[in-house]
């Protein structure tokens, strides 16, 4: 139901240094966040393009291995991306103590 | 007829109801969440103390 999907987010977004989620479409279009508008826009516009990339570079690599997950640690943050074939769930991560 | 390199559309509310309330797309938030509740709990900053490529 909406409100289990919800309560999850939410709950998620409780965990330490979670600073926002982002959740899109095989299209890259957004379909829930708990960032603002633009930043949810610009994680959508220049992350989601990265998980196509990567799961087409690991099976190019390997035809019989796919691409399970995908992080990327930056200074400030670390992005957790779980794709599927109809999702992707962006999950911001601020490592410092 | 409008071209890819236009800005990305957005979801109508009722395109987000109907996914949001969709079985496929609870399963996968349901088990997202918990691989990333996972990856979540390791702390160890293994790039403490090391920066590459970012300014010295």
């Amino acid at each position: 139901t909406m409100s289990d999907v919800d309560e999850t987010i939410k709950r998620l977004s409780t965990r330490k240094g979670v600073e926002g989620i982002v959740i899109l479409n095989d299209e890259g279009l957004t379909i829930r966040s708990t960032l603002d508008a633009d930043l949810t826009k610009k994680y959508a516009t220049y992350v989601y393009p990265l998980v196509g990339k990567s799961r087409t570079s690991v099976s190019e690599i390997d035809p019989e291995n796919e691409l399970t997950f995908l992080r990327i640690r930056t200074k400030k943050h670390e992005l957790m991306i779980s794709p599927d074939k109809e999702y992707t769930m962006i999950v911001v991560q601020n490592h410092h103590e | 007829e409008s071209t890819k390199t236009e800005e990305l559309r957005e979801l109508s509310d009722e395109e987000r109801k109907t996914i949001v309330t969709s079985h496929t797309f609870a399963n996968f938030v349901d088990t997202s969440s918990k691989i990333v509740e996972r990856a979540l709990h390791e702390t160890y900053d293994f790039m403490k103390d090391y920066t590459i490529g970012a300014e010295v």
